[in-house]
This record gives structure tokens, C-alpha cells and sequence, in this order.
């Protein structure tokens, strides 16, 4: 699977954030774990405080950003944000976070039906070692937009996967380390 | 025996009675105090006065009958004595603005018992001794500018899980090119409006060191961490002695004390917890902190 590589500027989110092990309880693709009760969470702000997603398909793209950080490889633990992509900083509901993500060069890999619940981390690290790319900052995201119809009709579904990327032998000019 | 001791014993005895025909008299027996004596004392140490507190300690067991069987709201009423679906009713609705019925229906829709605002749980000994220390039971107003705070935020069930958070921040800052130098620590936490179970969301982080302009800047716009605009708030401040895990006892005055006979109302379903140990709030199990609690006049006080 070969991804596009786009450039991307610094990308502001509106949303609500999990830190921890979202697996703990559960690891299927099922809402019986953080990450499930998380997507709850954000929709009931949605509809709630943004007044938007009231038609399924029919808003904004939606970011599932995970971000491993210090305590992700001894522990296990990473943030998991789920958000909308905003304009300005002014006016965030009370209940809600802001994610900020910098302006990075991004391998985009898009799946398709099954592919969506497959191991693709490890064909994208894979992809990485094979073209010469590592992690530029430590997350990740998944963009659900109107291509994704639901975990009932997935064969018909899609999602693009966000990676920051950057070229090995320009890794060590960043002063922002991977996780690679 | 002292004064806290005795009035601990009719804290005991009115748990140990809830659904029998007691009444201020027999509270002040178990106290061993003359009624008269035993109000003033009552008053004094719990700031509810006995009857109320006893009232307020049935409609809050009552919730868990309403919430966890389909026991009929009057049979309900009878066991807690109160007489009548009627008194009962208005009783409940005028301690959790809700009838009992719109209680049960709620906790049916949640899944689950939801502990409705301001829900009284057993006060303890320790409770009493911790609130009476001074400065914590007398709030100040305070004009809280607006911050942007800058951290981790999860899901918490308990104490454990705060700490394990302020942990995880201290190691994720220790880990960024340009570590805070923050000294103040803010720990924001907010709740669901169904209030569901017992836990809520915390916000363990420090102030954004430069709020403004919002868009331009942002060294610890670390994409590692999550930010949190909050707004200019009118605030009550409590200050908190003491050690964190007595944090639930200030936490507890504030809404099922302070609040009910208090001519203000919540502003939002959050509070904010502000101290001066940088990241490390959990350093000195004692170290002191304010609590920030948004608030907006009473509807009846106005």
C-alpha cells in the first residue's frame, strides 16, 4: 500500500481527550472501551454544544489522534483525543480540550473495508523502514470523514491514516524526537 | 469526650436508624447531650442542623432505592418515614430540584445510579474534624482572569488515578526540549452532567505562561499535550488544609454543605485546584491549595 505524502500547516482541535491505556477493558474495535465511550463523549458534545453531526456523514472530518508520549513504551499509556479541526482558539465550550498539532509533512495511508480493523501500524512501520522515513513527532491520526459509513458496513467503508513523517537522514535537524 | 466525639456517636446512630422513627431527641441521646445543647453543638461542628441533616442523610439513601429497584415511590416514602408520596416528593425535589420520579427515570436512561447535586454521604468523624479547621469553611469571591491550562486530562475514578496522572505529566514535561518552569500547578476537574458513578474528568497541568495572542506562539502547544481555554469566572475560594486525600472532605462541604445554604449556585459543573508546587502537587502530601469553584447568584437570591 503506497500513501501520498502531503504538507500540512499547524492543525488546531476541538475535542475530548483520554489518557491512559484506552485497552484496558477491552481491545476490540467495540464502545466497550475508552476509546468507544470517547467517540460517545465527543458525539453528545457535538450535537449537545457544537449543534453539528445531527446527520450522520454529513459534518466536519473527525480526527482520532493518538499520541504516545513519555510513559507509552514502559507502560503502555497514550493520550487519545478525538476532535474537529477549528480556526481560532476563541471560543471553546467549557466541557471541551483543545489539541494542537504542528505544521508536518504527512504519509497519508488510506484503508479500505477490512484493512480499517487490520494491524496497519506494522505495514506503516514496514513502509517507514522500507523508503527511508521515521516518525517526525509522536502521534498519529485517523480521519473519519462522509467515506466512513459505519463498523456495521465496513466493507464499504474508508478512513485515511495521518503519519508525520520525516526522512531519516533529516531526523537528527528535528529538534522534536519520534518514537520510531 | 469531646464535643467532635459526641457528635460523631448521633452521626452513627442516625445511620444505623435511618428508616426507623427517630428524631432530634433521640440523636441527641446517642450524643449523650441535652437537646437543647446538642443543637447548638450539632450546628456548630456539622453546619446542618440536626433535622436537616437528618432529612437531607434519608433523601439521599432514598436515591439508591429509587435508582436501583422498582419499588413503588410510596413504599419508598413510608420506609424512609416520610409519611406520604406527597411529603416525600417535595422533600426530594426541594433538596435535588428534580421529583423522585424524574430521578428514577434519569438513573434508567443513565444506565445507572446517578448521585444527584448535592447528594449527602455519611459524615464521618474525620470529616468533621477536617472542615472545622480554619479558613476552609469560609469561601472568599474572587474575580478568576481568564487561563489557559496546559496538560493531561483523563477520566479519574479516585485519588489513585490523579496521582498517577500528575506522575505521567511530571515525566511527559521532563521529556519536552523546553520543560516548564511552572509553579503553579492547576488541577481542573469537571463533571459529567449526569454525574454518573463516581468519578469525574482532571486536568492535571500548569498556565500557559504567555496567554495571548492565542494563535501565534505556543511553545507548550507540545502535541503531547491537550489545552484548556477557561473563561473569566466569578469564583468562591475556598483554601484547603491539609492532606490530598482529605481534598474529598473540602470537596464535599462545598457541595453538599455550602452550596444548599449559600445564596450561590454552581456556574459550571467544575472546580479548579491551584497550588504553588509547580508540577509536583503530590510532593507533600500537605501542601496546601485553593479551590476554585465557579459561581453564579441563586436564582432564589435574587
Amino acid at each position: 500500500m503506497q500513501p501520498r505524502i502531503v504538507d500540512k500547516e499547524r492543525i488546531l482541535l476541538l475535542g475530548v481527550s483520554f489518557f491512559g491505556d484506552p485497552f484496558a477493558e477491552s481491545g476490540g474495535w467495540t464502545e466497550e472501551n475508552e476509546i468507544g465511550r470517547l467517540w460517545d463523549r465527543f458525539f453528545a458534545h457535538a450535537e449537545d454544544t457544537l449543534a453539528m453531526f445531527t446527520v450522520p456523514g454529513n459534518g466536519p472530518p473527525v480526527l482520532e489522534v493518538h499520541v504516545e508520549g513519555h510513559d507509552a513504551a514502559a507502560r503502555g499509556h497514550r493520550e487519545v483525543f478525538v476532535g474537529v479541526e477549528i480556526d481560532e482558539l476563541d471560543e471553546v465550550p467549557i466541557d471541551m480540550l483543545v489539541k494542537v498539532l504542528p505544521a508536518a509533512t504527512y504519509a497519508v495511508f488510506t484503508l479500505r473495508g477490512e484493512q480499517i480493523r487490520s494491524d496497519w501500524s506494522q505495514m506503516i512501520a514496514e513502509w517507514m523502514v522500507g523508503e527511508g522515513y521515521q516518525y517526525a513527532h509522536p502521534y498519529g491520526f485517523q480521519l473519519y470523514d462522509s467515506r466512513f459509513v459505519g463498523l456495521d458496513q465496513l466493507a464499504s467503508s474508508e478512513i485515511d491514516v495521518y503519519i508525520p513523517v520525516i526522512r531519516q537522514e533529516h531526523a537528527s535537524d528535528v529538534a522534536a524526537g519520534g518514537r520510531s | 469526650m469531646s464535643q467532635l466525639a459526641a457528635v460523631a456517636d448521633a452521626l452513627r446512630f442516625v445511620e444505623n436508624h435511618l428508616k426507623e422513627e427517630i428524631g432530634v431527641a433521640d440523636m441527641a441521646g446517642a450524643a449523650g447531650y441535652s437537646l437543647y445543647h446538642f443543637s447548638r453543638v450539632f450546628n456548630a461542628l456539622v453546619h446542618h442542623t440536626p433535622y436537616d441533616y437528618l432529612v437531607r442523610r434519608r433523601l439521599s439513601e432514598s436515591t439508591h432505592w429509587l435508582a436501583d429497584t422498582d419499588r413503588n415511590i410510596v413504599d419508598i416514602a413510608f420506609e424512609y418515614q416520610f409519611g406520604s408520596h406527597e411529603t416525600f416528593s417535595r422533600a426530594f425535589k426541594r433538596m435535588f430540584a428534580v421529583p423522585p420520579s424524574a430521578h428514577r427515570e434519569r438513573c434508567a436512561e443513565a444506565g445507572g445510579v446517578v448521585r444527584p447535586a448535592p447528594y449527602l454521604p455519611p459524615l464521618t468523624a474525620a470529616y468533621l474534624e477536617h472542615i472545622n479547621r480554619d479558613r476552609i469553611l469560609r469561601p472568599e469571591p474572587v474575580e478568576q482572569p481568564p487561563i489557559v491550562v496546559i496538560g493531561l486530562m483523563s477520566w479519574v475514578g479516585g485519588p489513585a488515578d490523579i496521582s498517577a496522572l500528575w506522575g505521567a505529566l511530571e515525566r511527559q514535561a521532563r521529556s519536552l526540549d523546553h520543560p516548564p518552569e511552572a509553579e503553579t500547578f492547576y488541577g481542573v476537574t469537571w463533571y459529567p452532567q449526569d454525574r454518573r458513578g463516581e468519578g469525574s474528568f482532571y486536568l492535571a497541568g500548569f498556565a500557559d505562561p504567555m496567554p495571548d495572542p492565542p494563535g501565534a506562539r505556543q511553545p507548550w502547544f507540545h502535541p503531547g499535550l491537550v489545552t484548556k481555554p477557561l473563561p473569566e469566572m466569578a469564583c468562591a475560594r475556598f483554601v484547603h488544609h491539609g492532606s490530598r486525600s482529605q481534598l474529598v472532605f473540602t470537596r464535599g462541604y462545598i457541595y453538599h454543605t455550602w452550596f444548599p445554604h449559600a445564596s450561590w449556585d454552581p456556574a459550571f459543573p467544575l472546580e479548579i485546584e491551584r497550588g504553588s508546587a509547580g508540577l509536583r502537587p503530590l510532593a507533600d502530601d500537605s501542601c496546601p491549595c485553593d479551590i476554585l469553584v465557579p459561581v453564579v447568584r441563586s436564582a432564589a437570591s435574587q
